[in-house]
């Protein structure tokens, strides 16, 4: 018997960094429904690990209370390397003061949503932040940016 | 790190991969279809499938616990809370339904519900770490002054159980002032009908929760007819999870039986299972003589106890190095008051006048207790007794309150 989901064309790509395993699947299942194609990581290193040795992707999915590497430090490192540090970050968080939805966003974070969310404004935040992400990469410099790709 | 690297890439790349549309070859068994549909995270084939089971075999609960997990992956939380609240009502002891109640719960945004099935998870299983876990990250995201002192106690009691964490993150205190003032006296009855001694201090640290925690010190200790006055101060620095540094100055300007300055620099880590390492150099100058200090403690924490054993080796420049032992045990009877005993022996290096060191045998016991009467004040008390070879046995009560600002 072979079944699955209709396919769909990704036609981008995500990085979710999410520590809770459950929350992760929910997060992975959303976003391919939605047309991404996903990139998962469980902690803060990995997180880290995959920024080094991969391509930028179009959208990060990023949790701030996570092991071994928080998530402020993770958009402070993100905005200081070259080829990602356009990369719209969509924060995901538990934390709801005020205090810390403004450091996130001081810090660089495109967007802010707490948990729990509704996963249908997630998905528009996150389309949101690559619509406008693509319309800044074509005002400046289409090229510059496929070039590193 | 190369190959660990790759691997990491590698299983990305697998989970990439998994992002696609699946296209999955299912077999004729049923359970093993089940199983590698949601290995697969091909969650609608996953339920089919389930469902199909649980036509054939309708009392499987396992099964349908599953499919309410499942459900919940896919971000149907009312179809997910329906099936929870069925296994819930049929097996009220099954930990593993309780807790995926409470998941469920809390990702609809009901956390009050959530948190109490959560308490009654952690009844049945103290020990099941992850709803711990969860627990915690329901805790920060409320508002309440109230949530917010029951995550600190959560950190604090989560921090003795699960000392390795990697979920577990200090939690800045929003109900608290970074800032907490501790005052105290001492009285010391010494042998041989000598004079008292007596001594007060006021002590100003921060709290913030933050990395970095620093303190200042102010003290007058009098000794037979003669007074010194110290005032110091330092920080410690939280480098890693693991790792804890620090440092700290104090100076008497009128000095005349305690050191002119010191200073100490230390070095702490947390190990697996509860265990923790500090290493500390403390250096001493009098008006002739330094001493050295280098003092090494390690500590074990095993359900509401604490226990640990310090040796310190003292170096008077010019003579023999002497050494101490201590050992001590602590009681956190619970999240406001905690006792401790300490019995020390050795020799120790201890200036008695002006440019002198007496190094001496020494032995004593020493009893501590402290005790919050709400979140803001705190009682601390102790008292000992302590033998100085043959010169002198010195009994010694005290006490502090703390007041945090």
């Amino acid at each position: 018997m072979t079944t699955g989901d209709p396919a769909q064309i990704a036609t981008h790509r995500a990085l979710v960094v999410e520590d809770d395993e459950h929350i992760g699947y929910l997060l992975d299942f959303m976003l391919r429904r939605a047309g991404y194609d996903v990139l998962l990581a469980g902690n803060g290193r990995d997180a880290q690990s995959v920024i080094e040795n991969v391509p930028p992707v179009d959208v990060i999915l990023l949790d701030l209370m996570l092991p071994y590497v928080s998530g402020y430090q993770l958009i402070e490192e993100i905005r200081e390397i070259h080829d990602w540090q356009h990369v719209p970050i969509v924060v995901l968080s538990a934390k709801v003061l005020e205090q810390d939805v403004v450091r996130a966003l001081d810090l660089g974070a495109t967007d802010y949503v707490t948990k729990p969310f509704r996963p249908q404004e997630l998905l528009a935040r996150l389309r949101r932040a690559v619509t406008d992400h693509e319309a800044f990469v074509g005002q400046h410099g289409q090229n510059r940016v496929a070039a590193l790709r | 790190m190369i190959s660990c690297r790759r691997f990491i890439i590698a299983a990305l790349c697998i989970v990439a991969l998994a992002g696609a549309p699946p296209s999955v070859s299912y077999g004729t068994d049923l359970t093993a279809d089940i199983d590698l549909a949601i290995s697969q995270r091909d969650f609608v084939t996953a339920v089919a499938l389930l469902d199909e089971h649980l036509v054939e075999q309708p009392d499987d609960d396992n099964k349908r616990f599953k499919r309410a997990q499942v459900l919940g992956w896919m971000g149907e939380y009312s179809l997910a809370r329906d099936g929870f609240d069925g296994l819930v009502k049929k097996h009220p002891d099954n930990v593993d339904y309780v807790f995926g109640r409470a998941r469920i719960l809390g990702l609809q945004g009901n956390d009050a519900e959530a948190l109490t099935e959560l308490r009654r998870a952690r009844a049945l299983a103290p020990d099941y770490e992850a709803i711990w876990q969860l627990q915690f990250q329901l805790l920060s995201r409320q508002k309440s002054a109230d949530a917010k002192l029951k995550l600190n106690a959560l950190y604090l009691e989560a921090e003795r159980k699960f000392p390795q964490a990697g979920w577990l993150i200090k939690p800045r205190d929003q109900t608290r002032s970074d800032w907490t003032i501790l005052a105290g006296l001492t009285f010391e009855q010494l042998s041989r009908d000598l004079p008292g001694w007596n001594r007060q201090f006021l002590e100003v640290s921060s709290d913030s929760g933050d990395r970095v925690r620093y303190f200042f010190r102010a003290s007058r200790y009098e000794r037979f007819d003669r007074s010194d006055s110290t005032i110091g101060g330092g920080a410690d620095w939280q480098l890693t999870r693991n790792w804890l540094a620090g440092f700290d100055a104090n100076i008497s300007p009128d000095a005349s039986f305690q050191a002119n300055n010191e200073y100490s620099l230390h070095a702490g880590r947390k190990f697996a299972k509860n265990w923790v390492a500090d290493l500390r150099y403390r250096r001493r100058n009098y008006d002739t003589a330094t001493v050295d200090f280098y003092i090494a403690t390690t500590e074990y924490y095993f359900g509401n106890f604490r226990a640990a054993y310090t040796l310190g080796l003292a170096d008077l420049r010019g003579a023999k190095v002497s050494a101490g032992h201590t050992i001590t045990l602590n009681w956190y009877r619970n999240d406001r008051t905690a006792f401790g005993v300490s019995l020390s022996s050795g020799n120790e290096a201890e200036a008695i006048d002006a440019g002198q060191v007496l190094v001496t045998s020494v032995r004593g016991i020493a009893l501590t207790g402290r005790h919050a009467l709400n979140d803001r004040i705190g009682l601390h008390g102790w008292l000992g007794i302590h033998e100085q070879g043959d010169f002198y046995r010195r009994q010694y009560a005290g006490m502090a309150v703390s007041i945090r600002l």
